[in-house]
């Protein structure tokens, strides 16, 4: 697999995890220019924890929430990051980054997302750990 | 000896250009000498739509919004100027290369741009009261008239409410306010029920008056509310002396030379000498002028005093207000219907005065949050980006960031040097020092505390207190203090330079004391003063 095509895995990856779609063309297009310009030097545990993070949506949000947690400042979470703004910057996604008014079911989407992210957050948290970071 | 021109104004910012305009309208010859650094990439991609039209619709946005070096996605923690938007990155362009500056407990923002920190200012216009301007050092009969002449060039939309004592006074010229959006509306709303416990306990809301137009005047137009007020400045409502600079460029007695840094100076018998740095070209240049009046802002001036002075290792004192902000969530606007057209400009002011004489008061201007993104906002969570991306979309329209700021004065801890440093192009460097004593921490964290309580009042739960590096007021004052004795290192009460016939210091450089509330008015204010009196001094 060349560099871009596994920058383009990575993009839709995170995609997948942040807003539940697969990136288009444009955004893989994106990030990968982002990852050459950036060049995020990851150590070994890093690239470990990276590696299983691409092959699984559910390491991704788990070691996403660790590492939100206990290494904010890490460099997976800069890749994250810079991937979640092009996503924002996109048309196709901008709709799920404006503003939205509350739903019928009033504040149970927060609630649920509250909820999720801190089970996340105790399952990344052992996940990061281990891994070593 | 004859001169290029009658006046070299150096500086092109909300002084400069101030100054420059009264000195023109004089009839006199007059140049500004500037680097002039501007956008040229980003600003002409923006379309003149609103911002959520833009999010929905272009595909370009990322240009813009990201920057095309992935500038926009800012990643280090917080510093002074990374509240920039790629747009507005060019207003700290090459201040490292050609305005060094070192220190261990100082950040400030310096700029290099057509306009000076003036392109991306905030736009609140506060009139500072009587105990202020004589704090200051300032002279009020005749501050009071550069207001209204100030106000009447650049345009400033207000409304006469229990915060006007506090920064319109009588201010001549006001336009109506821009429409308040809805977030804020709700703010103004709940102070409208519990004013009498706020009143009481000396805090005052109201609308912050801005130079942001709601009718047109001089040929700019009033406020789209396109909500892009911090990546482009598409319909020019919102003032910027960068259009001082443009509307001057008309008049056949005003030249403009830019990629100029000046470095210093020399009075001979018949005017001044002005040395330059090219920044193009690397080579030195020279100007002449009957009178020189500096207005690069209080550290750009205290290096081109020192170095024409010879200063040796002369300490300059330094004011710079301390600022934090304070993200709060309105809870009663969770989940409302998104506002399209608004202006995400602070349109909310409140102060405190516990001493009840309109001095040494505290100030919290209120914004709302949407068009700088969210990814910024969910970085700062504790949670995965999924999740939070969820629960920031639902919280968007409730958050209220309240800036703080506090007043300053002069302090031991607090100076800045120019010391030699043979790779700089200039061949020196700034140097400052800038520490409180323990009783500055305990009356700001006091007022701090105050002011949180005053915002759970308002309906706004604080979530946290971020703490910005000293210099992130971006309100810089107090290099050379105005004094009468005619000492070196200061400034007579009408803005001379002491110790030189011709040269006057149309920045803040000789404001003794910095109110909490925005400085940028009455800078412009002092600046047309300043430059009357270089004209009644021929």
């Amino acid at each position: 697999m060349t560099e871009e095509q596994q920058h383009h895995l990575e993009a839709d990856q995170i995609a997948l995890h942040v807003v539940g779609e697969h990136a288009g063309d444009r955004e893989k297009e994106l990030y990968s220019r982002a990852m050459v310009k950036l060049s995020p030097r990851l150590t070994e545990a890093e690239g470990a924890l990276w590696g299983s993070m691409v092959r699984s949506r559910r390491t991704m949000a788990w070691a996403d929430a660790g590492l939100a947690l206990i290494r904010p400042s890490s460099v997976l979470r800069r890749k994250l990051l810079v991937m979640v703004a092009i996503l924002e910057a996109s048309p196709g996604f901008a709709g799920h980054f404006l503003p939205r008014r509350c739903p019928p079911q009033g504040a149970l989407p927060v609630a649920a997302a509250a909820i999720r992210g801190a089970f996340r957050g105790v399952a990344g948290v052992i996940l990061v750990k281990l891994s070593g970071i | 000896m004859k001169t290029d021109y009658d006046f070299i104004v150096v500086g092109s910012g909300a002084t400069g250009a101030m100054a420059a305009q009264t000195l023109v309208e004089s009839g006199s010859r007059v140049a500004v000498l500037d680097v002039g650094e501007k956008d040229e990439v980003y600003a002409p991609l923006i379309p003149e739509q609103d911002f959520d039209t833009l999010r929905r619709s272009d595909p370009g946005q990322h240009r813009y919004f990201l920057g095309d070096e992935f500038e926009g996605v800012p990643w280090a923690t917080t510093k002074v100027g990374s509240q920039l938007t790629p747009p507005r990155n060019f207003l700290t362009r090459n201040t490292e290369r050609f305005l060094p500056f070192e220190s261990e407990t100082l950040s400030p923002m310096e700029s290099l741009a057509r306009g000076g920190l003036g392109a991306g200012w905030g736009t609140g216009c506060y009139l500072y009261s009587k105990a202020e301007l004589g704090a200051a050092g300032l002279d009020e009969p005749g501050i009071l008239r550069a207001y209204d002449t100030v106000a009447a060039r650049i345009g400033v939309s207000g409304t006469f409410d229990d915060v006007a004592p506090y920064c319109l006074r009588e201010l001549r010229n006001v336009q109506p306010s821009i429409e308040l959006e809805e977030n804020s509306a709700a703010v103004y709303r709940a102070y409208q029920r519990r004013r009498a416990a706020l009143n009481a306990r000396h805090f005052y809301l109201g609308r912050q008056p801005q130079a942001v137009l709601s009718a047109p005047m001089h040929g700019r137009g009033a406020t789209q509310y396109r909500d892009m007020e911090y990546w482009s400045d598409g319909d020019k409502s919102a003032y910027r002396s960068w259009m001082t600079i443009d509307q001057l460029q008309k008049a056949p007695n005003f030249t403009y030379h830019e990629r100029c840094l000046v470095t210093s100076f020399s009075e001979g018998p018949s005017g001044v000498a002005v040395r330059v740095l090219r920044t193009d070209t690397g080579e030195t240049q020279s100007f002449s002028a009957r009178k020189l009046v500096l207005a690069p802002g209080p550290l750009g001036t205290a290096r081109i005093v020192a170095r024409s002075l010879g200063s040796g290792d002369q300490t300059m004192p330094f004011l710079c207000n301390p600022y934090c902000y304070i993200p709060c969530l309105q809870w009663r606007r969770l989940g409302s219907e998104p506002q399209r057209l608004r202006s995400s400009l602070g349109q909310l002011v409140m102060f405190m005065d516990e001493g009840g004489q309109n001095f040494d008061v505290g100030m919290a201007v209120l914004f709302s949050y949407r068009s700088l993104l969210l990814f910024k906002l969910m970085k700062e969570t504790p949670l995965n980006f999924a999740d939070a991306r969820v629960i920031m979309q639902y919280l968007q329209s409730a958050f209220i960031i309240a800036g703080i700021h506090h007043p300053e004065k002069p302090g031991p801890g607090k100076f800045l040097r120019l010391r030699p440093a043979p790779g700089s192009p200039t061949g020196d460097m700034l140097t400052g020092q800038y520490t409180f004593s323990d009783a500055e921490n305990a009356t700001n964290l006091n007022r701090e505390r105050k002011l949180r309580w005053a915002l759970r009042t308002l309906g706004c739960q604080p979530l946290r207190t971020i703490r910005v590096p000293q210099g992130g007021s971006i309100h810089y004052a107090g290099t050379l203090p105005f004094d009468s004795s005619g000492k070196p290192f200061t400034l007579s009460p009408q803005g001379r330079l002491s110790g030189t016939r011709s040269v006057f210091v149309a920045d803040g450089s000789g404001f003794r004391y910095l109110p909490a509330k925005g400085i940028t008015f009455t800078l412009m204010a002092n600046a047309h003063c300043v430059a009357l009196e270089s004209l009644r001094n021929e």
